[in-house]
């Protein structure tokens, strides 16, 4: 299906021709708008409508009472139910919300305090005598949300019931699908296309109409963007739609006004790349730009007298059109007569290479790399170096070094102790020199020794190898490995390397530095005792790594970090700065076991390298008038010149997030349009991001997307156009940023993003809600209705998770806290709702079209539709049991689940084990249909991810961790009582939010300044 | 007197054989009572290595010498110098008068000490790598040349520098690998070692029984046998310094870490053991401690007149510098060679100290290229007879003397141990003095030291007539073949009453007195502030000529004995020499120069003060010229020898044949002859000396020939030319010998009637 359209707003468009094709009835989904919950359970306490979910029939009743696979024990269970009727759902009429005089907090029994803890339960986790489905789902749940009775009868337009399911119902996979008439929460599940469907075809500007008010796709799902004269959501994604025209709309709406820019993301299969435009040929001339605000061409652009002049649909700026652009224009539609040929008037992206000396600041050079590999014991002994110098390796053989047949040079590092440089001109023989003094390093060689085109490379990591016997580690020459670490100034080496030329700096460590220049002390490592301790532990010890990557982003040098360790603390919050202010990304692998993280290494680095796309960057967002540009988030290089951010390096994952700020009333209507009609884009806003970059051959270009999303005076369209993944990733990077910051603790940074949700979903219901929906019931938006869960999500990501109060159930050290953070706060909008909602699908039954390739329906695409997933379900224990099989992937983790029924076979068909790991088993001989095509499943999502690689197996009741520690915590619908506040259950998260809304319907009742809000939003 | 007789007895020149017996008649007598000893020297006489243990005096540790009295019946000796009786030890028990050791018979004797071995000498290389690369290519062949000409278990190290400084790991490699340290920084001693781990003691890695190299420091230090490979290896892959050097700068240089990076290797491995650094420099340091001059052309290496006025920015703070390093050798006991090759000055007067105090070789040219390089270098690594080195390493020279005199310091390429006895002069220090002892680092059979005494009678004790003065030295060494060795030289001379001056007049050795005023000079100048040295030697000759010399009533008759005659002439060309005038000299040539002659024995030293000139003509053979303009004949060729260069200068006329090449023509066979005869005996002179000499062909009135009339007395000068006609003549100002003598009797005249 198309965008989830809402026909109220979007009028005509039709639903999805081929949604009657599948079981469920998809569109019942589609015509749903905002939804309705009902507040308060109208039964009475004791009555549960959760219970009365039916169970799957794949699980017999019997197996359910021998042994509940679930999350949840009775214990659990009790406590909601206890919870509950102290917060007093119990009936809206008496108690629409609780007196002031007894905030949530203050409840009598609060859930941390629940009188049955997890830990203490009588009842032993799993204990047969107390049945899954018997007791717990039988009566003493009390009701939650989307009970029919709960419905209103009669809803406003654009308003619907819970009703729809969340996910198709297919026959045979009846999982989770609803009973009849029962609701469902609404889930990331409802939101997919169906399994198998062809690929929705996403025309940024629709055929002979304005470009859309609705929100673009979901980032998470298969998408066909095309370019029809605005940006893509492949590069750019605005938090809404619709843009508030003046600041206190903006400020009432309260939804973040910005912008999510991946600008060199790799286009999808099907979709057009971003086009060029060869200015170096036509008489070295630059683009064509405003005179006054320096806005590039682009459709908005108009053309009057007769092509002569034309209108900056920017700042309205009248300019003489420069001799080099002249064109005259057609009279009857003005538009220019070369627009056929000028693909800056016609696309919203385009990439000019540009010749003119004015875009160079120093002559560009071909990207130049440095990698450093730790080959202290950290490294060695673990395999890390292996595997780093191999991903190296192997990338020059393939001749996949970025920019690689046009000049690109690698210089190689290695580090124990010392440092160590590779001189490789020599024929055959390389040369090393060994830096010893790490307090003040220094690089020995001159750059023609130790920048090498790949060719030459090879024989230097051939060298490396040999050295450090790499391939054979028992042959070690001349003893163990040292110990000492000194990646600081491994990586002030490869800065003097890259100084007067910019370029990408690759660091591979095993272990905490612990010599010379950044050598960090262990400070942390044990249990994080408190808050307190925890934020004096994620600020970064010393300044060394901040400083040193905000130097080297000033160099035009950007890091990525790759940390793959066995030690139980490596820093990592010191240690990501580095990436983090130089505009790289960090990777950090804990428990790094070398049989079989090899390949998740290897990953990562083969997929950082090659990803790089533009170097020596400079990215300027211009808006309309009345919008400016406010702060930026992601990665990129801190030093910011004004309003120009340096991005050193950029690559096919690089993100940076942009607030806008109005400067008053925004002006549309100032330049018209060019290509579809002269008043197409007249009262839209334009926001134009600039790229000015070297690309990986050595030429200087200027990447451009321009959006162009209307302007709006009614709070309402905020909200129908308001693109969740841009707002998630938007709260998710600040929240982020203020933790790792360690200027906030984390409970605070929690509470603000509940806060802010709360405030969205308030403001929605106060000024967008029709009167007479002035009931008790929660309302959410429907563009907005994830937003809960996904903020619940990240609640209890790794990131954001509470310690647990003495268990160690879901425990986050501070290295994998500061990871978590850090990859928040770069991470693509897809990277971060599927991180906050992780998809998790069955793969003990397949759907019909799961795992299998699509040949192309009526010939488009031509390449046909990639492999298809199955459709996700609930992330809820109450799904798992014995003979099912799940794989989850939250974006840093691929987990399968598999209950203790599954057959053995089925595992080994899949994987093979033999080295005593997990390895995946690719398009080998002898599996099965159903392994087969489960092997398709993960291998299309392991490609989707430039970081993923390994499925670690955590079988039910397995005594490594992997289920209880990675596998459980990733179920956050469950409730988890160890992370008392933080573990509310995905209903109880709605309760509070709820909560809260009511509270401020309460306080902001009596505001006044509100009410004139309320009038705008429905003039 | 024949004084090299005696010199080929002991190795010893005194400046007069016979002393005055009071310290009033001493000093009245001018010159330095002093000895000129060549501690190696190459003796015929020299009896057999003695092996086994001196015996010595219980009371003076003076080791048994043909002086002592020996009484076999009492089976006691008795010392000469304390008087001191000592039992005659047990394996001596058949000693009698006509059964006598070697030590009792011969004056000087070497003992081969029953020692363990010592480990086979070590060299660290310092090669300078920022200098072109035709340059580098010769330096490096100049290298390997180099270890091929030594011992094969001699043991290397290869250190090369040019921005940074590289430590080449030469040991347990299979591929080229080295350590590299920062050129700018000042690194202290331990820095050094921990950085490059030599202080780690591992297993003690032995080859052959003898390699006491610790784990640490064995990646760099490999014998020759072991590493020729490696060796060879690094050599080839070695580039010119690959940082780039601006067009008005010069290159980023680091000599000073360098050196002190190669003397830590050393230190911390090799204490107490042969060893020598061996730098190859082919520019002035720039960027670190030792920062001789800025990095810009623009701004010129120091001179002379700069220092003297405070204007060389960086000259104490490098001067500073290198003694550290200096300090640091000489306590392992390590020596450091410098070769410069660079038309430019590297800044060895600043690093003098380096080479001086441990006992080390300057030796500089234009270029790696250049012959003198070449030629001094392989010479330098040349083995003797039995396939040794010539060199002895970790030396120390100890001097004991009777009661009547004090040791008041030594002048030579030795420093201090600062060991305190009653023999040493508290009230005058000439030289390096305050102690009994010093340390060569190392030394060869030319080094030669000049020992400085002073008499410390009183005038009012009683002369006794046949009392003699002893004084021996004793010389330990690590021989380069691994024995210890102690050479032991004991000589006696007689004393005489003050009032009998022609008894110490007749006994003077004109040649080594000058020699020993000289380098005593040359000590004055360089240690003592503001010294006008030159006021000095006048006032010195003065007296000297007046006590010794024979008056009349007019000038004429004022004359010196025979063996005093030369010595004023040799002062006078002493006080024209390179060795006091800066002048026309940079401050390295002065470090150079002086070096030499603190270094080289009484002939070569003397050679250096007045070059020897001989004159080639049709008519007679050889001989012998006057060192003088008018020595300069039309019709005959000259052969200067300066011991640092040769010249071989043709008359005018002799030139003019040779140019219209007569000599080629077999009827003028005899020109031949006479052209090819200074040649060859230039070519003779060169082959034997170190450091290979200059050797420059000059024409009368080429532009060569003014290195021969630098060195020449201008009898004939502008301010004399119409007297002689079309002579040759010097452009100066300068006096001339005769004007010299001229004033010198008179001055000595007036100092006679004064007193």
């Amino acid at each position: 299906m198309s965008r989830y359209p809402d026909p109220n707003y979007g009028g005509s468009i039709p639903n999805p021709p081929q949604q009657g094709s599948m079981g469920a009835p998809y569109g019942q989904n589609a015509v749903g708008t905002d939804m309705t919950m009902a507040q308060p359970p109208m039964q009475p306490q004791g009555t549960s409508l959760l219970h009365q979910r039916p169970l799957p029939p794949g699980a017999s009743a019997g197996a359910q009472q021998q042994q509940p696979p679930m999350y949840q024990p009775q214990a659990d269970v009790n406590s909601i139910a206890s919870g509950m009727s102290n917060i007093g759902l119990q009936d809206s009429s008496a108690q629409p919300y609780p007196a002031p005089d007894q905030p949530y907090g203050a409840s009598t029994q609060p859930y941390g305090t629940s009188t049955q803890p997890y830990g203490s339960s009588t009842q032993p986790y799993g204990a047969p005598a107390q049945p899954y489905g018997a007791s717990d789902y039988g009566g003493q749940q009390p009701a939650a949300y989307g009970a029919p009775a709960t419905y209103q009868q009669g809803q406003a337009p654009g308003m619907s019931s819970l009703e729809p399911q969340m996910y198709p119902q297919q026959p045979q996979e009846p999982l989770g699908s609803p009973g009849v008439g029962e609701p469902a929460l609404p889930r990331p599940t409802a939101i997919e296309p169906a399994c198998g469907s062809k690929r929705e075809v996403y025309n940024s500007v629709a055929d002979g109409s304005a470009p859309g008010v609705g929100p673009p796709p979901a980032s998470r799902n298969d998408f066909i963007g095309v370019d029809t004269g605005s940006c893509t959501p492949r590069f750019m994604r605005l938090t809404v739609n619709s843009i508030p025209a003046d600041s206190s709309m903006q400020a009432t709406s309260s939804i973040p006004l910005g912008l999510i820019l991946t600008p060199f993301a790799d286009p999808d299969p099907g979709e057009a790349g971003v086009l060029d435009v060869d200015l170096t040929t036509a008489g070295g001339g630059g683009p064509l730009r405003c005179s006054s605000c320096n806005g590039y061409a682009n459709p908005g652009f108009r053309f009057v007298d007769s092509g002569n002049k034309f209108h900056c649909n920017l700042c309205g700026h009248e300019n003489d059109t420069p001799s080099e652009h002249m064109c005259a224009t057609n009279p009857a539609n003005g538009l220019r007569l070369d627009i056929d040929y000028r693909h800056e008037f016609r696309y919203g992206s385009v990439d000019y290479v540009v010749g003119n000396k004015d875009y160079f600041a120093t002559d560009p050079t071909p990207p130049h790399f440095v990698v450093c590999v730790d080959v202290s014991a950290s490294g060695i002994s673990t395999g890390l170096a292996t595997v780093a110098v191999q991903s190296v390796q192997s990338i020059l053989e393939a001749n996949a070094l970025p920019g690689g047949s046009s000049g690109a040079k690698i210089g190689i590092i290695t580090f124990d102790q010392s440092l160590h440089f590779y001189d490789g001109r020599g024929d055959g023989q390389a040369r090393v020199q060994y830096v010893p003094d790490t307090s003040d390093p220094f690089i020995p060689i001159g750059p023609e020794a130790f920048f090498q085109p790949p060719e030459r490379a090879i024989s230097v990591i051939e060298m490396i190898s040999n050295a450090f016997s790499l391939m054979d580690p028992s042959q070690l020459k001349g003893g163990p490995p040292p110990s000492g670490n000194a990646l600081g100034a491994a990586v002030v080496a490869a800065k003097q390397a890259l100084a007067d030329i910019g370029g990408k700096v690759f660091v591979v460590t095993g272990g905490i530095p612990s010599v010379g220049s950044g050598k960090l002390e262990r400070r942390g490592g044990g249990s994080v005792s408190s808050e307190e301790r925890e934020k004096a532990l994620l600020k970064d010890e010393t300044p060394f790594y901040d400083d040193l990557g905000s130097q080297m982003a000033e160099l035009q040098i950007s890091v990525d970090m790759v940390i793959a360790t066995q030690q139980p603390y490596v820093d990592a919050a010191s240690l990501l700065r580095l990436p983090r202010a130089s505009g790289g990304r960090g990777f950090l692998l804990t428990n790094f076991d070398y049989r079989k993280d090899d390949v998740s290494v290897r990953k990562i680095l083969v997929n950082a390298i090659w990803g790089v796309r533009a170097l020596d960057a400079m990215v300027k967002v211009r808006a309309s008038k009345g919008l400016e540009t406010g702060e930026y988030m992601g990665s990129f290089g801190r030093p910011q010149r004004r309003n120009d951010v340096i991005a050193p390096v950029m690559g096919v994952d690089s993100v940076m997030a942009l607030e806008l700020k109005h400067d008053g009333q925004i002006q549309t209507n100032l330049g018209g349009g060019s290509m579809i009609s002269a008043s197409a884009f007249s009262n839209n806003v334009c926001i134009q991001c600039a790229i000015l970059y070297t690309d990986l051959a050595g030429r200087r270009r200027i990447r451009v997307h321009t959006m162009f999303p209307p302007k709006t005076t009614v709070l309402q369209d905020t909200f129908r156009s308001a693109d969740l993944d841009a707002v998630v990733a938007m709260m998710c990077m600040r929240a982020a940023n203020a933790a790792f910051s360690g200027s906030r603790v984390l409970s605070k940074v929690r509470e603000a993003l509940i806060e802010k949700t709360a405030h969205i979903l308030f403001v929605y219901r106060k000024f967008c809600n029709p009167p007479k929906s002035q009931s008790t019931k929660l309302v959410l938006p429907e563009t907005l209705k994830l937003l809960p869960v996904m903020i619940l999500g990240i609640l209890k990501s790794s990131a954001f998770r509470p310690q647990p109060s003495g268990q160690n159930l879901g425990v986050v050290s501070t290295d994998e806290r500061a990871a978590a953070l850090l990859f928040l706060s770069t991470a693509r909008p897809q990277d971060i709702t599927t991180f906050a909602y992780p998809r998790m699908v069955l793969l003990s039954q397949l759907d019909e079209f799961a795992g299998l390739p699509r040949a192309p329906q009526d010939g488009f695409p031509p390449e046909g539709e990639p492999i298809a997933l199955p459709a996700s379900v609930p992330l809820s224990s109450e799904f798992l049991a014995d003979e099912r099989m799940f794989l989850v992937d939250n974006g840093l983790r691929l987990l399968l689940w598999y209950g203790k029924a599954c057959s053995p076979e089925l595992i080994q068909e899949i994987f093979d084990m033999s080295t005593g790991v997990y390895r995946l088993r690719l398009g080998e001989e002898g599996q099965g249909e159903l392994a087969m095509r489960i092997s398709a499943i993960i291998t299309r999502i392991l490609e989707s991810k430039s970081n993923l690689t390994q499925v670690i197996v955590a079988p039910a009741g397995s005594s490594d961790g992997a289920e209880q520690n990675q596998y459980l915590p990733l179920l956050i619908e469950d409730k988890n009582i160890a992370l008392a506040q933080s573990g509310w259950s995905y209903k109880e998260f709605l309760k509070v939010a709820h909560r809260r809304i009511m509270d401020k319907m309460a306080q902001e009742r009596a505001q006044k300044d509100f009410q004139a809000w309320e009038m705008l939003g429905y003039q | 007197m024949n004084f090299s007789e005696l010199e080929e007895r002991d190795g010893l020149r005194w400046s007069a054989l016979i002393w005055p017996w009071s310290r009033l008649e001493a000093t009245r007598s001018v010159i330095p009572f002093a000895a000129m000893y060549t501690p190696l020297k190459n003796l015929q006489n020299m009896p057999p290595l003695l092996r086994y243990e001196p015996v010595n005096c219980k009371t003076c540790t003076t080791l048994l010498n043909p002086y002592c009295r020996i009484d076999p019946n009492q089976k006691i000796w008795m010392c000469p110098f304390c008087s001191g009786r000592n039992p005659i030890p047990p394996q001596y028990s058949e000693i009698a008068q006509n059964n006598l050791p070697a030590e009792q018979i011969f004056t000087t004797v070497e003992y081969m000490l029953p020692r363990p071995m010592a480990p086979p000498p070590a060299f660290v290389f310092v090669l300078d790598t920022c200098v072109s690369d035709a340059e580098l290519r010769v330096a490096k062949e100049s290298l390997m040349k180099a270890i091929s000409l030594v011992p094969p278990e001699t043991i290397v190290a290869l250190v090369s520098f040019g921005k940074n400084v590289n430590v080449h790991v030469l040991g347990f490699t299979d591929s080229v690998k080295s350590y590299v340290l920062r050129g700018d920084k000042d690194y202290t001693s331990q820095n050094i070692k921990d950085l490059l781990n030599l202080g780690i003691i591992g297993s003690q890695a032995v080859q052959g029984g003898q390699s006491v190299a610790v784990q640490g420091a064995t990646r760099f230090l490999q014998p020759i046998s072991e590493c020729e490979f490696m060796f060879t290896s690094v050599l080839e892959d070695l580039d010119k310094d690959p940082w780039p050097v601006k067009q008005n700068q010069r290159p980023k240089r680091c000599n000073y870490t360098a050196l002190s990076v190669a003397v830590a290797l050393l230190e911390s491995s090799y204490q107490g053991y042969g060893a020598r650094v061996v730098a190859l420099l082919g520019g002035p340091p720039t960027q670190d401690p030792g920062k001789v001059v800025k990095l810009e052309l623009g701004d010129t290496l120091r001179s002379h007149a700069d220092i003297e006025r405070d204007y060389a920015p960086f000259y104490r703070k490098a001067v500073k510098a290198f003694d550290t390093i200096a300090t640091r050798a000489v306590n392992a006991g390590h020596t450091i060679d410098v070769f410069s090759c660079s038309l430019d000055q590297v800044g060895l007067y600043e690093m003098r100290s380096c080479v001086d105090r441990t006992g080390g070789y300057f030796v500089t040219s234009e270029a790696f290229s250049h012959p003198m390089f070449k030629k001094s270098f392989e010479m330098f690594f040349k083995s003797n007879a039995e396939g040794k080195l010539n060199m002895g390493f970790q030396g120390s020279m100890e001097i004991h003397c009777s009661r009547e005199i004090k040791i008041a310091g030594v002048i030579g390429p030795v420093a201090s141990m600062n060991k305190s006895g009653n023999n040493v002069s508290q009230e005058v220090e000439y030289g390096i003095g305050g102690t009994n002892t010093w340390r060569l680092c190392s030394l060869d059979p030319s080094t030669t030291l000049s020992a400085y005494f002073e008499v410390v009678n009183q005038h009012s004790s009683a002369f006794r007539e046949g009392q003699y003065r002893y004084v021996q030295f004793v010389t330990k060494y690590q021989h380069a073949d691994g024995t210890y060795r102690c050479r032991v030289s004991t000589n006696a001379g007689l004393w005489t009453e003050g009032s009998n001056i022609n008894q110490v007049r007749s006994s003077i050795d004109q040649e080594a007195a000058a020699v020993l005023v000289a380098r005593l000079s040359v000590w004055k100048t360089e240690n003592e502030e503001a010294f006008d040295i030159l006021r000095w030697l006048d006032r010195k000759l003065i007296h000297m000529c007046s006590r010794f010399a024979t008056f009349g009533e007019t000038k004429e008759a004022f004359s010196l004995p025979v063996n005093l005659s030369l010595y004023p002439q040799f002062m006078f060309n002493l006080r024209r020499s390179q060795f006091l005038q800066v002048f026309n000299y940079s401050p390295d040539e002065t470090a150079y120069y002086r070096s030499y002659l603190n270094r080289e024995n009484t002939e070569n030293a003397l050679l250096m003060i007045q070059p020897t000139l001989i004159s080639y003509n049709m008519s007679s053979p050889p001989a012998p010229a006057l060192l003088d303009v008018s020595s300069i004949k039309p019709d005959s060729i000259l052969l200067l020898d300066t011991f640092f260069y040769v010249i071989v200068f043709c008359g005018e006329r002799i030139a003019q044949w040779r140019k219209a090449g007569y000599h080629e023509d077999p009827q003028y066979a005899a020109l031949k002859a006479l052209l090819e005869a200074p040649k060859d005996d230039a070519a003779s002179i060169i082959e034997e000396r170190f450091p290979y000499s200059r050797y420059i062909e000059a024409d009368e009135k080429g532009s060569q020939a003014r290195f021969l009339l630098a060195k020449l007395n201008p009898s004939i000068s502008y301010n004399n030319e119409e007297q002689v006609g079309q002579q040759s003549l010097i452009y100066t100002d300068d006096a001339s010998l005769q004007v010299f003598m001229d004033a010198l009797k008179e001055q000595a005249q007036q100092s006679v009637q004064n007193s």
